[in-house]
């Protein structure tokens, strides 16, 4: 019916070359963070410190892509998502204690199971509850989980703790801090595989859909309640496998691994990261994860210095991290016009 | 055959729908008109189950509709667009429409996260539908633009290419025209007289647009403050005195009654929200 094409499209760009470019700008982002990430120890040289941080980046960094599939990607809210971690790391952490010679895949195939139930039953107010309301019963979830943990000593040692051997394949262990950054960054490319796929999908249409208009999502056949079930359930698995991961980089999991402050740090990361954006809850996870690591030193401070530069960060890029290329690109371009003399550069739609 | 009868609907002491019959054939273009506020779009949410009413039964085919939820409703052969178009506006227009094609077989989690054959087989489904309905309405070319983006013209159309792409067995079209220029109307009345044609849906269609409905519909349905006031072809609903006093604002002596605004005055006066 091209009788009826409402608004002209004028100056853009034909629509081959602009899937191209998306498609670019999907394949992008994977092969410069797997040629970083893979290289990154060679040129680091193995230093255990530095390989420490950037670890506890992969796993931050899975920690914020579960939290941000459930705001960004779901409209949802969690403010006790280090609760969820805790109950990986606990669940890895006794089955690697208590089960001997169980694989790691195994076991992190288990915290994250043993999670997802738990974020099944979190999700089960979501019918009723939206916004604050959610905020709050989420918040309550984050702040017991350590208080249960605490108080149910037979279990988990109370505030000692539970010491969390290195990960084990059969009789390969992988002890050294390069051979965990290894092994977490395998579990992060494929939990990021999965993510993606599930996100291409009608799962991911879905929990799009729900986010941006239940009434026209329910009219399109989809059960929203379900929907917000399944989507806190998604999340708190890949939630549960970044808590074992993070049980074995700590060797340790204990009440005080996941105090409230960890999960407003995930929340300030995803939106530093920007909202609905893998990529952008990485590099939001790798930058927040150098900062806290560079501060730890300056004693009372870390929290200033980390919540000033959340402040600047999104005073300089309101869309987050994920929005930084785009927006060079748009800066670049039109400093290039200005240099050709162009008055006005047009203004570029995202 | 959708088949209403004896509908009602209130809200607090306000009857939106009154002892409502109403029926679309297969294969038909049928359209309720009438003036704001005459519960044109009440009936829409009743059949697409937003509205529970305290009386009447909804039949589609054999199917009681008021016993089915909201989702499940498409699932037996109705889909809808919407007066606010509510479209998921973070995503691209392409994806809009693979919701509307998803009801068909959705996937399993786990199918969609290992990306088994399965899910590849349905994308390319939801995938070759979609790609129809955007040949059909001619929006081919906003495919990868994010819903959010667009004019709300296009946002119509995508709006009604997503339910299209349901292929249900009958359509409902909330005010398809609205927000497209007076001078588009027909092209769009032709597009929408196709659809049981190209598509195998019938139509039920509700605007404010009079050119439109009365060149789109063969069978129309006035109604006035929640009642049918008349029913027929268009040229019977047109020259139905009841109508004329209801829609263009005279009394049925042909004195001007002041209760109602022109329709041209009615298109411009925001419109209420579903």
């Amino acid at each position: 019916m091209s009788e009826v094409s409402v608004s002209p499209v004028a100056g853009e760009v034909p629509r081959r070359s602009l899937r191209d470019r998306r498609t670019l700008s999907r394949i992008l982002p994977a092969v410069v963070f797997a040629v970083v990430a893979i290289a990154f120890p060679a040129f680091e040289g193995g230093d255990a410190y530095v390989m420490f941080t950037a670890t506890q980046a992969l796993v931050y960094g899975l920690a914020i892509i579960s939290l941000n599939l459930l705001i960004g990607f779901g409209g949802q809210i969690s403010l006790g998502h280090a609760g969820l971690l805790a109950i990986g790391g606990y669940t890895g952490a006794l089955l690697a204690i208590h089960v001997s010679g169980i694989p790691v895949p195994v076991e992190i195939l288990a915290a994250g199971a043993v999670t997802a139930a738990v974020g099944f039953l979190l999700g089960l107010p979501t019918g009723r509850l939206r916004g604050h309301y959610l905020a709050i019963v989420t918040l309550g979830f984050g702040v017991a989980v350590p208080q249960i943990a605490l108080n149910w000593t037979s279990l988990t040692d109370g505030r000692t703790g539970l010491t969390v051997p290195p990960p084990q394949i059969g009789n390969t262990i992988f002890p050294t801090p390069t051979e965990l950054y290894y092994f977490s960054l395998i579990v992060l490319a494929v939990s990021l595989l999965a993510i993606f796929s599930m996100l291409a999908s009608s799962t991911g249409r879905a929990f799009a859909a729900v986010r941006d208009s239940e009434p026209a999502a329910a009219a399109m056949g989809i059960n929203v309640t379900a929907t917000k079930v399944v989507l806190f359930t998604v999340s708190a698995f890949f939630a549960g496998v970044a808590g074992d991961l993070n049980a074995h980089l700590q060797g340790l999991v204990s009440p005080d691994s996941f105090p409230f402050s960890l999960s407003l740090f995930f929340f300030a990361a995803v939106v530093v990261g920007g909202l609905a954006s893998v990529w952008g809850s990485l590099a939001g996870a790798i930058v927040l994860a150098v900062i806290e690591a560079k501060t730890s030193s300056s004693s009372g401070y870390e929290p200033v210095i980390l919540g000033g530069a959340v402040v600047v960060l999104l005073l300089l890029l309101p869309g987050g991290l994920a929005r930084l290329p785009a927006t060079v690109l748009q800066a670049a371009r039109r400093v290039g016009a200005r240099g050709r003399g162009v008055r006005h550069a047009p203004l570029e739609t995202p | 055959m959708l088949r209403l009868r004896g509908v009602s609907l209130s809200f607090g002491g306000i009857q939106a729908i009154r002892d409502l019959d109403l029926d679309v054939a297969d294969g038909m273009v049928g359209a309720l008109i009438g003036a704001n506020g005459a519960g044109k779009t009440s009936v829409l949410n009743v059949i697409s189950r937003f509205y529970r009413p305290q009386a009447g039964t909804v039949h589609n085919d054999e199917v009681d509709i008021l016993k089915l939820k909201a989702h499940q409703v498409i699932e037996h052969g109705i889909s809808r667009s919407f007066q606010n178009v509510a479209l998921f506006s973070q995503l691209s227009v392409l994806d809009n429409l693979l919701v509307g094609a998803d009801h068909i077989a959705r996937p399993r989690l786990l199918t969609n996260m290992l990306r088994l054959p399965k899910a590849r087989r349905h994308n390319r489904e939801a995938r070759r539908r979609a790609e129809r309905a955007l040949e059909f309405l001619g929006i081919g070319h906003l495919r990868d633009r994010p819903a959010s983006d667009l004019a709300f013209g296009d946002r119509k159309l995508v709006d009604m290419g997503r339910a299209l792409t349901a292929q249900p067995k009958l359509l409902l079209l909330d005010e398809p025209a609205a927000g497209i220029p007076a001078s588009e109307h027909a092209a769009l009345a032709k597009l929408i007289r196709e659809i049981p044609t190209v598509w195998g849906s019938s139509v039920l269609l509700i605007d404010h647009s009079m050119e439109l409905v009365l060149s789109a519909a063969s069978h129309v349905v006035a109604m006035d403050f929640g009642a049918k006031i008349a029913e027929g072809t268009p040229d019977e609903v047109r020259s139905h005195p009841r109508v004329i006093a209801a829609y263009l604002g005279e009394g049925a002596d042909g004195q001007p009654e002041g209760r109602r605004p022109s329709p041209a005055a009615q298109e411009r006066r925001p419109q209420r929200s579903v």
